[in-house]
């Protein structure tokens, strides 16, 4: 009982629209590069440019893909291995991050400065499940006072920016290629990306393809419906239009199939997004302006899930879901004095969700509903940073953000499913928020830096928040209904960060300390209102319940023991609780990542412990369980093979080498995580 | 130049102006919306009368809508008394059928009643339906009567019950919805009972209460409101029904407090 395709929102056959898009894609590159040739060169400008959108700010963290752990690994376990992130797992793919705490419409996801909504009610396609590693240039968790930049959120904004083609008339093709395999899930990873370019123009073509069968866990048991396939193309071109100027240009398109959910009650048969965009930049040319940037963008994403596969389900159904999003945004960062620099970042987005339930009963009528009713969010906001560099020791920064939300529930049946709750018709509810922040960074010594951050942040509810339908959680087994009547959630967040370094040994630490108010939660709602899903608990409805407490720090290590000995360690804890003193659901405890490499980066050894504490603040009423400690093992060993002057690089290693039956604290159902995986990468780049 | 511009503007204009062709609505009636039953005279007091139904008619509630003219002065009649009487003819026995009474003021023109249908015409029996007029311009009666065909097409929505106290024969049908959709629908339900094969008075005392629930699924709906008895034996609240599919609607007859029948209704809801 698969969902048609002729749906809204998806007509005719994929396969073959996206050729098309991309035929389409190519030959505008073409004339682009056609036009091109008319144009001068200035070498030392296209650097600037190149580099330009890359701030190193070491107080900040900014992981440049240190997370990679090996050549062919997912988004999620580069997410994963990040200290103040945490995933909540449902299956082997598709993660859901948080931040120190926080999760779904408390986060921002942004993907290059563009949003992009999942389709799925039960959050099985986040923004980083659209996405690979090899889109990726730079990994970035804001949780500072700037945090609210792509987008008003209490609890921060997860960044994920895209790689660019790279402009290069000496090196006009350059090719990467990495195949691997692993064991557990007979797991066999593609990955290739090729750079073109001419001098004033280049065009980048990435692509991954992902088959995985269902993994065996610590101890021999198979998990079932764990396997995944995807795959995902992308295609970036840009052009010098001017010296000061580029055009580019990103089409990505990424498709998931076949994706098993063990821990939740459906699979998903297609997860498909594309997503185009369209960029102007301009550089530091003139004066004191140091650059505009502008984008605009659309994105659309299908997810359908179904149960087919499962033999025993208490009623069939089918859950396809859309979402789709168009927005455009200016960035304007601007110099005014060398003390004095002004970023203003104006936005327009408009979000389309739509998902629906059908069940199949053994007999009579097919019955129907929208968990989310059709509705469209148009939000309109802007982001102005003001900063001050007192002198070369004293930098402070003040960012304002303001947005108006709106939102409207547009189909009949919707609003007419929504009376039967709430008896009500608001089905145009209008948020605005505010940001305020302020951060201070401070140069102590030559080797310490220290910064201390203040927000004051409002974030509107989401669609689930407001529209949601029966939307069942697996996780406490009640079934969620939205609010349109919710009101802003509020987060004070106060950080400190220090920053001691030398040439062999780097240490950074934070520390925070959160209040939020009107925090948005689904609370019980009276045995009146009966569950939809078969021997689901009860029935919650999406409230802002008091107010609740984030704290909590991270360390990271960064060490040069002796020569060819590097040590890297984080660490991490949160800690979330409402003022009535029971637990803020899904945190993790304490967890630490340690590793000794040996050796260069082409010609290493690398050992690896991941470790947690037990987890005994959970919380019961959210169908939370204690689990228990765990550290697994990895051995990673870098070699390079050199065929004439071809270099291959050979990644060999054992993931959970001890076998280990464990599972991270925020996985669902209880399913244990893969066991022993020996894995072997093969990479050529030229 | 100018000259072209003004040209063009007055293309343009014209363009316009001719698209704009939509006709002036035609005044409307109530009656078009409505199926025009039967036409009769109830001859001896002077009066035509038009029946219209805003569907065919079928076992269980009908609403009814009469027209009536003076067929001497032409003049449309705005105050009546009518009184009906459904008699199923089935050869060798006769028998009538419950009705909610005719309003004694015409509302644009219309009055309106109903009739509850407990079997269909066919090989059984037919139906007919006489309709009594008291015309009190001339204050003379008259009746006459109409055959009418009634289909099994809404035998979901009625039921007959015996009370356990006191063997009462219950007749309980569903007025609306007709077709029940997702959302808020308005609940009226008639109940009435059988003195004698031609006598269906209201049956006052009883209170009705209903759990709309999906079988299937095992869930039923919140915020319902449970009916209240108000004239003519029509008991009016809320059912609301929060997804597609087939619902049941249980119904408890209740005598002061206590449960003296039940039954249930099996709908079909569509979006």
């Amino acid at each position: 009982m698969l969902a048609t395709d002729n749906e809204e929102g998806f007509r005719g056959k994929p396969s073959l629209t996206i050729v098309i898009k991309l035929s389409v894609f190519l030959l505008l590159f073409l004339i682009i590069e056609a036009l091109s040739q008319h144009f001068v060169t200035s070498d030392t400008l296209r650097e600037r440019i190149c580099l330009s959108e890359i701030e190193v700010d070491h107080l900040r963290t900014k992981d440049t893909l240190h997370s990679k752990a090996h050549a062919s690994v997912s988004t999620d376990d580069m997410l994963g291995r990040m200290p103040e992130l945490g995933m909540i797992r449902r299956g082997a793919f598709a993660m859901e991050p948080t931040i120190r705490g926080y999760s779904t419409s408390q986060i921002n996801v942004n993907i290059d400065g563009m949003r992009i909504h999942g389709a799925c009610t039960d959050k099985m396609d986040p923004a980083t499940s659209y996405v690979e590693p090899i889109n990726l240039d730079h990994i970035q968790v804001q949780t500072q006072a700037d945090a609210s930049r792509y987008g008003s959120s209490t609890g921060g904004t997860l960044y994920l920016g895209l790689r660019q083609p790279i402009i290069n008339r000496d090196k006009p093709v350059s090719i990467q290629y990495t195949t691997g395999y692993g064991s557990n899930a007979q797991a066999w990873n593609q990955t290739g990306a090729l750079n073109l370019s001419k001098s004033k123009s280049a065009l980048r073509i990435s692509g991954v393809y992902r088959q995985a069968q269902p993994y065996v866990a610590g101890g021999g048991e198979r998990i079932l419906y764990s396997g995944y396939g995807k795959y995902n193309v992308m295609l970036s071109a840009k052009h010098l239009v001017t010296n000061c100027s580029y055009l580019k240009a990103d089409v990505l398109i990424d498709e998931g199939r076949n994706i098993g959910y063990p821990a939740l009650l459906m699979d998903v048969s297609r997860a498909q997004s594309q997503v185009y965009a369209l960029e102007h930049f301009y550089g530091p040319c003139i004066g004191n302006l140091q650059h505009v940037k502008t984008k605009i963008y659309f994105n659309n994403v299908h997810h359908i899930m179904d149960d087919s596969k499962r033999p025993n389900v208490s009623i069939r159904m089918d859950m396809p879901g859309w979402s789709n999003t168009i927005g455009t945004f200016a960035e304007l960062a601007w110099s005014i004095h060398p003390k004095h620099y002004l970023q203003i970042r104006p936005e327009w987005v408009r979000h389309y969700s739509k998902a629906e339930m059908t069940m199949y009963p053994s007999q009579g009528a097919a019955m129907y509903m929208l968990t989310w009713p059709d509705n469209v969010r148009w939000q309109l906001g802007s982001f102005v940073q003001y900063s001050y560099t007192a002198n070369s020791n004293n930098k402070v920064d003040f960012s304002v953000r303001v947005d108006e939300v709106r939102n409207q529930v547009f189909s009949e049946f919707g609003i007419r499913q929504m009376e039967v709750l709430l008896q009500s018709q608001d089905a145009k509810p209008i948020h605005w928020s505010l940001h305020l922040g302020a951060l201070w960074e401070h140069q102590w010594s030559s080797k310490l830096r220290f910064s201390y951050s203040i927000s004051y942040n409002e974030r509107p509810p989401g669609a689930t928040e407001l529209f949601g339908f029966f939307i069942y959680n697996v996780l406490d087994g009640y079934d969620l209904i939205g609010n349109p009547k919710l009101r802003t959630e509020k987060s004070v967040r106060n950080s400190v960060t220090c920053l001691w370094y030398s040439s062999i040994f780097q240490l950074q630490t934070s520390v925070y300390y959160d209040k939020i108010n009107d925090f948005i939660i689904g609370r019980t709602l009276s045995s009146d209102f009966s569950p939809m899903t078969l021997g689901a608990n009860g029935v919650r409805m999406f409230v802002n319940h008091s107010s609740g407490n984030m704290a909590g720090f991270e360390s990271k290590i960064l060490a040069k023991v002796v020569k060819n000995i590097q040590f890297n360690h984080t660490l991490r804890y949160q800690k979330g609780w409402f003022d009535d003193g029971s637990n803020i659901p899904l945190i993790a405890p304490l967890r630490s990542i340690n590793t000794l490499k040996y050796g260069s980066n082409s010609r290493s050894i690398v050992l690896e412990s991941e470790w947690s504490a037990w987890r005994r603040r959970v919380n019961q009423e959210y169908g939370e369980k204690s689990t228990p400690s765990f550290v697994v093992v990895h051995l990673r060993a870098n070699y390079p093979i050199f065929i004439k002057t071809h270099k291959l690089q050979l990644g060999v290693g054992v993931e959970n080498m001890l076998d280990t039956k464990y599972r991270e604290h925020l996985d669902w159902g209880g399913i244990p995580r893969p066991g022993r995986n020996i894995y072997a990468n093969l990479s050529y780049a030229w | 130049m100018k000259n072209f511009i003004a040209f063009i503007i007055c293309v343009t204009v014209i363009f316009f102006v001719g698209c704009d062709n939509s006709d002036p609505e035609p005044a409307k009636s109530v009656t078009d919306s409505m199926l025009k039953v039967s036409e009769g005279y109830a001859v001896g007091a002077a009066v035509k009368i038009e029946m219209y139904v805003k569907s065919p008619f079928k076992v269980g509630y009908n609403n009814v809508y009469f027209k009536l003219t003076d067929s001497t002065s032409g003049g449309v009649i705005d105050d009546s008394h009518i009184h009906l009487y459904p008699e199923m003819d089935m050869g060798t026995m006769k028998h009538g059928a419950p009705v909610v009474e005719v309003d004694h003021k015409a509302v644009d023109g219309l009055f309106s009643g109903a009739v509850v249908f407990s079997m269909p015409s066919g090989d059984m029996g037919k139906w007919n339906l006489i309709i009594e007029v008291h015309n009190h311009k001339n204050d003379k009666e008259s009746s006459t009567s109409f055959e009418v065909n009634v289909s099994n097409a809404g035998s979901n929505l009625f039921k007959t019950i015996t009370t356990l106290d006191d063997s009462t024969k219950l007749y309980l049908a569903i007025a609306e919805p007709q077709n029940p959709k997702v959302g808020i629908n308005e609940l009226t339900m008639s109940l009435h009972y059988q003195k004698d094969a031609f006598s269906f008075p209201k049956a006052n005392g009883y209170t009705l209460q209903f759990e709309p629930t999906m079988p299937s699924m095992g869930h039923g709906s919140p915020n319902n409101v449970q009916p209240i008895d108000g004239l003519k034996g029509l008991h009016s609240g809320r059912v609301n029904f929060s997804m597609t599919g087939d619902w049941r609607m249980d119904v408890k007859v209740l005598k002061g407090t206590d449960e003296v029948a039940k039954t249930y209704f099996e709908l079909n809801v569509s979006n």
